[in-house]
């Protein structure tokens, strides 16, 4: 059985918040990073990761602005907003509950 | 919702600027591609195969920019999508409270679109078929005496011709005055016709079919009329070559030169009133209305006029002021009185007409709205789990939240769809009645949906936090059929009940008590209202001489009281038993007597057995023989308010003199005036309205009459409804003599009812709402009570398998019931009796509070709480508490 699994639904918002308060990040880098982050256990495609990138630009939750890359390559880098910030400890906070919660069902199981 | 705004706003910019969006994206892809590329030469690959693999890994670059663009800009409509069949999945999977909301919400709402309809109809399209409405106002010329209102109409004609020509730079001015006129198609209508000044149509620019009056119409050899679109319709069978045809009204032939427009009834339409039927140019008054009826010496001479472009009301009210006060000044050469101009914008009380006329249907949609709310928290108990569940894989709370006020969108949307036809239904029924034409028209249904939308924010907004608000791990560990209930919640649903037993009780006793008033204000005898029947006759409209007149009441009366269930039968004046608001007019007798001024009394002719008729007892005396009636009259019964008027008030055996009231010259009516000698006191008639402290008026009656008696009623007491025998009695009339229109025919009840208007109707839909309003309370708390007692299973299991004693229980059940109920009552007992004084201090006569309606209503809540909550709580109590937990 493959080690690599899809991000659980509903959690994309909250891992991409996560590596982009880290600093700006362009696409490629943050899908990059994820692999790296959970030792390629999380995959993600472009075509969950674009739409993603829009919706949360969108909510004003993040920012895009041009810039250059480390291979010197024009790259558009996301920058957390104000916003981003608040929705992102919301999101941390709900995962948590929600984790503790499924822990101790299996614990108790 | 900040968030549900923003993404509205989110939606319009993107498709503003979808354009630019587009560039950037296939931009950012071909970096993402780039980058791609770059890592995958790094690894070894060669280039061209690292870029086909990369451009293989997203499927193509157009379609992956159309994959991304069509996942985002798709995503919100079907997020709406699912939303909505969520929502219909969750409304069938609790079938029965989704009923109840959408009922509940479908009742409110009907009551408002009926509200909004009339009020469309009656303060917005206020004169049917005349155009550009604000530009029109009304004048009343006034004479007072001590310069202040409402002083007394000025008495000629000629004061208009001056004011009209006065005022023709500024505006035109039309004349109108109205009154009976008996129409000859070739059966006998008695109908309501006006005399007008012939630039009447023109001024209020109404689009007649065929013709309006020229300048000099009215000239007596080519008299002319405009019928009424529905004399048109109804009696006329919509005969199309009417316009030419000659129909005789009041003995005179007149040619039909034009119909008015459908629903057209001029200017002073007064609500549920009688609309007028036929239009005669003023110059007619004279030959249609030829008797001592001073129609052109206007003693209701009323007038509109149009205001030319430019002008305001104020400066044609002082150009208005000043040349009445000149023309005053002219008058007063005789009289010395002074003359001011009123004029009466009809759009200054339409706020205050608004807010009063939706005060009450407001309350009913707010009952049906916590109705709503609390069913929606009902509701959300048994979703409460699925909700929790929903959190906890992650949907956001918005998202949830957005989710339930859908649900609450589309009940409440499904309620419209069941009001709208339930308030054409009721409209139809009341239109007739009103004589008002109430269409649901697009700024009704406009409203409509403003209103069901608030109502559903309102109803499901607040329920929708709620439900989202406990932390999902709670409300997963509370076990399936147990309460999640907190106190604050407890609290939240005992104020919405409280709230519910207030406003009903406070709107149904707010009604009952409009009705006690306007029906206080009626005639009473002591015959009942709807066994009293009435018919009036006046021969002025037919120009037949006095004799016919005098033998045709003479077999009125014996014919009448032989009519099968007639009991008896009495003749007087119109207004000389009760006046319906027309003021001591012809009806009235001088009166001189010794120790008192001559005063304008209210009575004269009373004919056959009238006091038997209107159910007067007889108090002291006697009441008249046969024979008094025979020659002119020698005797007098008064009624016990003008026997109070005497010193001693002792009225039998006194001498009086009498004459009968045309507005002569004192010393004319000392010349007719005769003497009589008081024989009997009966009891007074009330008329409550007349009278500040609900105290009757004094009344004289006379056995025969002082003159020639043109129009006269006829008062039959019948065993059986008195409508029934109005057949029999236009049979009879018909049989005496068949050129004799019936004026006015009906129970006292209904010309209380006609006389009363739109007060009559206003008070009745307000109590008829009431009723609404305690049952729409009453299926609320049906519903919630009992399923929050229902709720209770397991709390009441752990009471019992603690010892607690079934009954103990049942009574802790219905106390907490009951306790809510008397909070109501309290709360609401002092609403209505909040409202009760502020209406009692604006009428005569009104009573304080309407026990009787408030107590029944309260019982009748009282007892829906028992019902609701004890059902539930003894079902619980008789089961082993250790199935209840086990269910747990």
């Amino acid at each position: 059985m493959s080690r690599r699994k899809d991000v659980p639904s509903g959690t994309l918002d909250l891992l991409v918040l996560k590596l982009v308060e880290r600093g700006p990040i362009h696409g490629w880098g943050l899908m990059k990073r994820l692999g790296a982050l959970t030792d390629e256990v999380f995959q993600v495609t472009p075509g969950g990761l674009f739409p993603a990138l829009q919706r949360i630009e969108e909510y004003g939750w993040i920012v895009g602005e041009w810039g250059v890359s480390e291979n010197n390559r024009r790259a558009r880098f996301y920058r957390i907003t104000r916003a981003g910030r608040r929705q992102l400890a919301k999101e941390e906070e709900h995962w948590n509950t929600i984790a503790l919660a499924i822990a101790r069902v299996l614990e108790g199981a | 919702m900040n968030r549900h705004l923003s993404r509205v706003v989110v939606l319009v910019r993107r498709w503003l600027g979808a354009d630019t969006r587009k560039r950037s994206l296939d931009e950012e892809l071909e970096s993402f591609i780039q980058h791609d590329v770059d890592a995958r030469i790094a690894s070894g690959m060669r280039e061209d195969e690292a870029r086909r693999t990369a451009l293989a890994s997203i499927g193509g670059m157009r379609q992956f920019t159309e994959h991304v663009q069509g996942a985002t800009m798709g995503a919100s409509l079907e997020a709406l999508v699912r939303d909505v069949s969520y929502a219909s999945r969750a409304a069938r999977r609790s079938g029965g409270l989704s009923l109840a909301i959408v009922g509940s919400l479908a009742t409110g709402l009907a009551v408002t679109v009926v509200a909004f309809a009339f009020i469309n109809a009656w303060l917005f399209k206020e004169f049917p078929g005349i155009s550009q409405q604000d530009r029109l106002v009304h004048l009343e010329l006034r004479r007072m005496p001590d310069g202040r209102p409402p002083g007394i109409p000025l008495d000629s004609a000629d004061d208009y011709r001056v004011v009209r020509a006065g005022l023709s730079r500024l505006g035109e001015v039309a004349a109108t005055t109205q009154q009976r006129m008996a129409l000859e198609l070739p059966e006998p209508h008695s109908v309501l016709g006006v005399f007008v000044s012939e630039n009447y149509f023109d001024v209020l620019g109404v689009r007649i079919r065929g013709r309006t009056f020229r300048s000099n119409e009215g000239e007596p050899n080519a008299p002319v009329a405009v019928i009424s679109d529905r004399l048109w319709r109804a009696v006329l069978a919509r005969d199309a070559s009417v316009i030419g045809k000659h129909i005789r009204v009041g003995g005179q032939i007149v040619e039909v030169i034009g119909v008015t427009p459908e629903g057209f009834a001029g200017t002073r339409i007064q609500l549920g009133g009688e609309r007028p039927d036929i239009w005669l140019p003023l110059a007619l008054a004279d030959r249609v209305a030829p008797n001592a009826r001073p129609v052109l010496r206007a003693d209701n001479l009323s007038l509109v006029a149009r205001l030319q472009s430019g002008v305001s009301a104020d400066a044609f009210a002082a150009a208005a002021q000043s040349i009445a006060a000149q023309q005053a000044h002219a008058v007063a050469a005789q009289s010395g009185l002074a003359a001011v101009i009123q004029i009466g914008m009809d759009t200054a009380r339409r706020p205050l007409r608004v807010a009063i006329v939706l005060g009450i249907p407001v309350l009913v949609l707010v009952i049906a709205c916590v109705n709503a709310a609390s069913l929606t928290l009902a509701r959300g108990s048994r979703q409460r789990r699925d909700v929790a569940i929903r959190l906890a894989i992650g949907a956001s709370r918005d998202r949830v939240v957005r989710q339930l006020l859908i649900e609450s969108l589309a009940l409440a949307f499904a309620a419209m769809v069941i009001a709208l036809p339930l308030a054409w239904l009721a409209l139809s029924t009341v239109e007739a009645r009103l004589s008002l034409p109430m269409p649901i028209d697009l700024p009704v249904v406009g409203w409509t949906v403003l209103t069901t939308v608030i109502c559903a924010v309102v109803s499901g907004l607040a329920p929708a936090f709620r439900i989202t608000s406990q932390a999902p791990l709670r409300a997963l560990s509370v076990s399936r059929g147990a309460t999640a209930t907190t106190p604050s919640e407890t609290r939240r649903k005992r104020f919405n009940s409280v709230a519910q037993i207030a406003l009903s009780i406070g709107v149904l006793a707010t009604g009952t008590q409009l009705i006690a008033l306007v029906d206080g204000q009626g005639g009473t005898g002591g015959t009942p209202p709807n066994r009293l029947l009435m018919a009036s006759f006046d021969f002025d409209q037919l120009r037949l001489p006095p004799q016919t007149a005098s033998a045709f009441y003479q077999r009125l009366l014996e014919g009448a009281s032989r009519l099968p269930g007639a009991v008896s039968v009495g003749l007087a004046r119109p207004t000389s038993v009760w006046t319906f608001g027309r003021g001591k007019g012809p009806g009235s007798v001088i009166v001189w007597a010794p120790g008192r001024e001559p005063e304008i009394v209210i009575g004269g002719y009373a004919g056959g057995d009238l006091f038997g008729a209107i159910g007067l007892t007889l108090l002291n005396g006697r009441t008249f023989t046969a024979e008094d009636g025979t020659g002119p009259p020698r005797v007098a019964v008064v009624n016990m308010a003008y026997a109070n008027g005497f010193p001693d008030r002792r009225a039998i055996g006194r001498t009086v003199r009498v004459a009968s009231w045309r507005r002569q010259s004192d010393s004319e009516a000392q010349a007719e005036a005769r003497d009589v000698t008081i024989i009997g006191v009966v009891e007074s008639a009330g008329e409550r309205r007349y009278s500040r402290d609900g105290s009757a008026v004094g009344k004289l009656y006379l056995p025969s009459p002082l003159g020639p008696e043109p129009a006269l009623t006829l008062y039959v007491r019948t065993r059986q409804r008195a409508d029934d025998l109005s057949p029999a009695l236009h049979e009879l009339v018909n049989r005496i003599d068949a050129r004799v229109p019936i004026g006015d025919i009906g129970s006292l009840a209904s010309f209380n009812e006609r006389s009363m208007g739109a007060s009559h109707w206003l008070a009745r839909i307000s109590a008829l709402l009431g009723v609404i309003a305690v049952a729409l309370a009453a299926a609320g708390l049906l519903a919630v009570t009992s399923y929050n007692v229902t709720q209770r299973a397991r709390e009441f299991a752990v009471r019992l398998a603690l010892g607690a004693e079934p009954r103990g229980l049942v009574a802790l059940v219905v106390t907490q019931a009951l306790k809510t109920v008397a909070i109501g009552f309290v709360v609401g007992g002092t609403l209505a009796l909040g409202v009760t004084q502020l209406i009692a201090a604006q009428f005569h006569g009104a009573e304080r509070v309407n026990v009787s309606a408030f107590g029944q209503s309260s019982a009748f809540l009282a007892a829906v709480m028992l019902i609701a909550s004890a059902i539930p709580a003894i079902r619980a109590a008789r089961v082993d508490p250790i199935l209840n937990l086990k269910d747990g």
